[in-house]
């Protein structure tokens, strides 16, 4: 619609394209600048600190025009709402880590200008990605070693000698989890197989009597190596990403073979796998229980699930106001419970806003995957990345909510954590360079020089 | 192909859209929807919390008021690290508020934990320095302590109060209840001004002790004199009112300070007094001649021929100086202290009516004392499996059987009390919160020896000190009395060098109010008791008798009393 109106306006497309995406995405950031200034303010006057602790905002800003100015030259033609979505979420999630866990701020920045140099240098990849798709096993087994390290080294950055293992670190001042990491590697993976096999999939299957089987020399590659990852994962009790990589892997089976069977039945084995996982694991049963009736429990095994949900209503509509509420009571609400706080101190504008925009951002990598159809890989590869997002974003959201039980992963760009971060500004890095499919990077300067001039193909 | 792959994955989006618009419904109902009834109920919990609450403990006064164990306030100082947001600018006021080195605060403040402990318990003025610093994100928590003014005095009779405010030995222990008073749940609100919802506890009760401060710290300062004089480990020193019971004092050393219980070594909170029974010596011989006399088998002015040794179940007994003293009185078996005259003694009663006695005189068994961890003793008996024959001839002069310093002035006391045994007691009275006075009247167990044996006895205990010129005597005062020397036991028989030296005793003879029990365990300078314990008995009582405000009677009026 908006596209309509802005033809509208240019009269053409082709006139239209380059500026009005630079403008749109220009006049989006603006906003986002706008929100995220007037809550670092806002923050800094409700808990009287220094202005000099404003750097943050700081190194946010800079990471948004880089991002803004970079990508013009490098990808004219992406799609124009990733970015401001992506650094309004990150802006709010900076605040939020400032105004929840006040030690990790320096640390979150760092990663944030990471996490950004890297989206940069992903989407300046040549278009056809041919470096991922053609040694899909050598990523993916890079990840499950880097996974599998964890293993044997693995830290918690809490130093809790109970807490899962899910780290590497290095020297104590970098903790990195491999499993963000492994997240998009598979996803990589997956696309690549895929758009490859699928076919071959389709047109040899097997049936017996009524049903159809997949045909085993083909899935079986495939199969193995995600069986790695969700053992490697149960093995660390890494259960919220182990269900993640479960969904993204019915999501693409689905989407790739168009056989509803496959998702009715790996959902069938994710209600076994609960079943299983209730009676074998405390944590699952505690997360279960508090779930269905956490009320009786509330001081006790269902402490945070009823904090969370108290922090949610006190919210109201507009919200107690940044740095005025009281979420400090929910056990790791910087990480796990972000969005709780959300709720708390934007209210319900807050977390509708939230909302809608993870729901844009993956609204928007699935109609950059319809765009690519022609191209199944990186149609593959958007379409698993919108999912991933998408479904991690639910997980987490719904947990905080109770409406679903609750599962440790992250809220994507908001949550403190810096390999979360990093993973998901790759996967966006990813997505504007699937959006843009024609521009190819050659140099800067060649680009500032041609960039007016530049034919558009 | 490709509009095959288009059409699923707008079919995707379509699952996606449904669980948005899920997430949706549930932000909305949270505000306005059925959940809310639970949190009315879960925000009254959010500002009414459930805590203990722990009304005053009771405090303990000697007889005369004087303050033993009251209640103070210290703090626990700890911090939430996530809140600090001035990290160096906190270490910094808190290294010179509390004298804790600034790095390791810092680094504490990096630790992921909710809550750091720094320091508990931290007196009253460092907490209230730190409060008055009003730091976000370090919290200053009052705690109630208990407070021995006297610290280590009187330490084995109080007891004291764990971190858990729960009262261990001695008075802290046995009357922990009473102390306590009633802990209920109660409401508190975290809204200030806000009146509290239940206001139903109870305090404890205070109690006034029997012991008096004066003669407790007389006893102790003794005792350490004493333990410095004659080299000995360690001892008691026992001091009871032989009419009503009072224990008036009850020291031992070494003690502990009940205020640093917890950096004390354990094995010292037992009090020896009532929880170390050991074997008396010849002090028994005071219950063995008191048996003898009431049974009928000797009188006062009877003899016996002392031929310096006596077989009784295969073995032989000999006197302390392996001497025969040929024809011997009964004051001198007492005064000469003579193991053939007490194990003929207890030949002539017999193992039962022995027994029957030493029982009557509360051997064997607690007395229920109101302290904390009395012990009764072993008394083996005939019929018992480690009994034997010749038992009964150890046993007459204090070998083979084990009594506590307690249990023996206890049983010296029934004779300085015309016969009859009272309870032991320490509180005097117990005064509830309401100001309520309950009195404790003095219990009567029994009756050990009969009025006429009890004042004969008393008659020969003073008159052997008088006749064997004893250490114990004091100036100006009859007392009745006798020393002991316990061998210790070892595995496989007696230690040949150690022993235990002791006195108890009693005066003034014609109205006893005090009986008084001297315990040297190891002493160094000589292994009698006549030596060491008797020389600080007489020390000791004369003191007592000052502080008592106790006249001076005469010797010769004692000598024509009938």
């Amino acid at each position: 619609m908006l596209k309509e109106a802005l033809l509208a306006v240019h009269g053409s497309e082709v006139q239209a394209t380059p500026w009005s995406i630079a403008s749109r995405e220009r006049w989006l950031l603006a906003l986002a600048a706008v929100f995220t200034s007037l809550n670092w303010i806002g923050l800094t006057l409700a808990s009287k600190q220094e202005w000099s602790l404003l750097w943050p905002l700081g190194v946010w800003l800079v990471c948004t025009a880089a991002m803004h100015s970079l990508l013009s030259r490098i990808l004219p033609h992406r799609d124009p709402y990733l970015i401001p979505i992506v650094m309004l979420l990150s802006g709010w999630g900076l605040v939020l880590v400032a105004r929840l866990a006040p030690p990790f701020v320096t640390r979150q920045a760092i990663w944030l200008a990471l996490a950004t140099g890297a989206s940069l240098l992903i989407a300046a990849l040549p278009p056809g990605l041919r470096v991922l798709q053609r040694y899909r096993y050598t990523w993916l087994l890079a990840g499950l070693t880097l996974l599998a390290a964890t293993l044997v080294f693995g830290v918690n950055p809490s130093g809790n000698a109970y807490a899962p293992r899910l780290w590497l670190g290095l020297r104590g001042l970098i903790f990195f989890q491999p499993s963000e990491l492994l997240k998009l590697l598979m996803i990589v993976f997956l696309a690549s197989y895929l758009a490859e096999k699928r076919e071959i999939i389709l047109t040899t299957q097997t049936r017996i009597g009524r049903w159809r089987l997949p045909p085993l020399p083909y899935v079986a590659p495939m199969l193995l190596m995600w069986g790695f990852c969700m053992i490697l994962l149960i093995w660390q009790r890494d259960l919220g990403a182990a269900s993640l990589f479960f969904l993204i892997f019915l999501a693409m089976l689905y989407a790739s073979t168009g056989q509803a069977g496959y998702v009715a039945a790996g959902l069938i084995l994710l209600g076994l796998a609960g079943l299983l996982g209730y009676r074998l694991y405390d944590v699952v049963r505690l997360r279960v229980d508090t779930w269905w009736n956490p009320w009786p429990e509330a001081d006790s095994r269902a402490f945070q699930i009823v904090q969370s949900l108290l922090a949610v209503a006190s919210g109201g509509i507009f919200g107690q106001g940044v740095g005025q509420g009281a979420p400090i009571y929910i056990p790791v609400v910087h990480s796990d419970f972000v969005f709780a706080a959300i709720a708390e101190e934007w209210g319900l504008l807050g977390s509708l806003g939230v909302v809608a925009c993870l729901a844009i951002l993956t609204l928007r990598a699935l109609r950059i995957a319809i765009q690519n159809a022609r191209r199944p890989f990186h149609s593959l590869l958007a379409a698993g990345i919108g999912v991933s997002l998408g479904a991690q974003s639910f997980l987490i959201m719904a947990g905080v909510v109770k409406l679903i039980p609750l599962t440790g992963v992250t809220l994507p760009f908001v949550s403190y954590g810096g390999s979360s971060l990093l993973s998901s500004f790759v996967m966006v890095g990813l997505l504007l360079r699937i959006s843009d499919p024609q521009s190819r990077f050659r140099s800067l300067r060649w680009r500032t020089r041609g960039v007016s001039s530049e034919p558009v193909p | 192909m490709h509009e095959t792959l288009s059409r699923r994955l707008s079919f995707v989006s379509a699952i996606l859209l449904i669980l948005v618009s899920l997430i949706v419904y549930r932000l909305v109902s949270l505000q306005f929807g059925v959940d809310t009834a639970y949190f009315a109920l879960i925000a009254q919990s959010e500002y009414r919390y459930q805590v203990l609450i722990r009304p005053p403990r009771g405090e303990i006064y000697d007889r005369n008021e004087v303050l033993l164990a009251t209640n103070t306030v210290e703090y626990e100082i700890g911090m939430s690290p996530v809140l600090i947001y001035d990290r160096e600018g906190t270490a910094g006021a808190l290294a010179e508020v509390m004298g804790l080195p600034y790095d390791e605060l810092l680094e504490d403040m990096s630790s992921p934990q909710p809550y750091v402990l720094l320091v508990r318990p931290a007196p009253a003025a460092m907490g209230q320095a730190v409060m008055e610093l009003n730091l976000d994100g370090i919290s200053v928590t009052p705690i109630s302590r208990r407070f021995y003014p006297h610290g280590a005095m009187a330490s084995h009779v109080l007891g004291f109060v764990g971190y858990d405010d729960e009262g261990y030995y001695g008075i802290e222990g046995f009357y922990n209840e009473i102390l306590k008073g009633e802990v209920t749940v109660g409401d508190q609100s975290r809204i200030p001004f806000e009146a509290t919802g239940s206001e139903s506890w109870r305090s404890g009760s205070d109690l006034r002790l029997t012991i008096v401060s004066e003669i407790q710290y007389l006893a102790e300062d003794t005792l350490a004199r004493a333990l410095e004089e004659t080299g000995a480990q360690s001892g008691t020193i026992l001091v009871l009112d032989p009419r009503t019971g009072e224990i008036l004092a009850m020291a031992n050393r070494p003690a502990f300070d009940p205020n640093r219980f917890y950096s004390q070594d354990t094995a010292l909170f037992t009090n020896p007094a009532i929880s170390d029974p050991y074997e008396p010596g010849s002090t028994l011989k005071v219950l063995t001649m008191a048996i003898a006399l009431e049974t009928g088998v000797v009188e006062p002015d009877s003899t016996y021929e002392d031929t310096g040794v006596i077989e009784i179940g295969g073995i032989e007994v000999y006197n302390w100086d392996r001497q025969a003293h040929g024809v011997t009185t009964m004051t001198d078996l007492l005064g000469k202290s003579l193991n053939v005259g007490a194990a003929t003694l207890a030949l002539r009663i017999g193992p039962r009516r022995f027994y029957a006695g030493l029982e009557d005189f509360g051997l064997g068994e607690p007395l229920g004392i109101d302290l904390q961890g009395e012990v009764g003793g072993t008394l083996r008996q005939p019929g018992d499996a480690d009994w034997h024959e010749s038992d009964l001839a150890t046993n007459s002069f204090g070998q083979g059987l084990t009594v506590t310093p307690l249990q023996l002035a206890v049983a010296v006391g029934a004779i300085a009390n015309e016969g009859l045994i009272v309870q032991p007691h320490m509180v005097s009275q117990r005064i509830a919160p309401d100001g309520t006075v309950t009195d404790f009247e003095p219990t009567v167990l029994g009756r050990a020896v009969s009025q006429e044996t009890a004042r004969q006895l008393s008659r020969m205990l003073a008159n052997a000190l008088e006749r064997e010129a004893s250490a114990a005597l004091v100036p100006g005062y009859t007392i009745a009395g006798k020393t002991g020397t316990a061998e210790i036991p070892i595995p496989g028989g007696y230690d040949p060098d150690r022993t235990i030296a002791s006195f108890v005793g009693f005066g003034p003879v014609s109205d006893p109010r005090f009986v008084v029990l001297i315990r040297l365990d190891q002493p160094t300078s000589s292994r009698w008791g006549s030596e060491t314990a008797a020389p600080v008995f007489s020390y000791f009582v004369s003191r007592l008798v000052v502080l008592m405000e106790i006249p001076p009677d005469d010797p010769a009026a004692l000598a024509s009393t009938p």
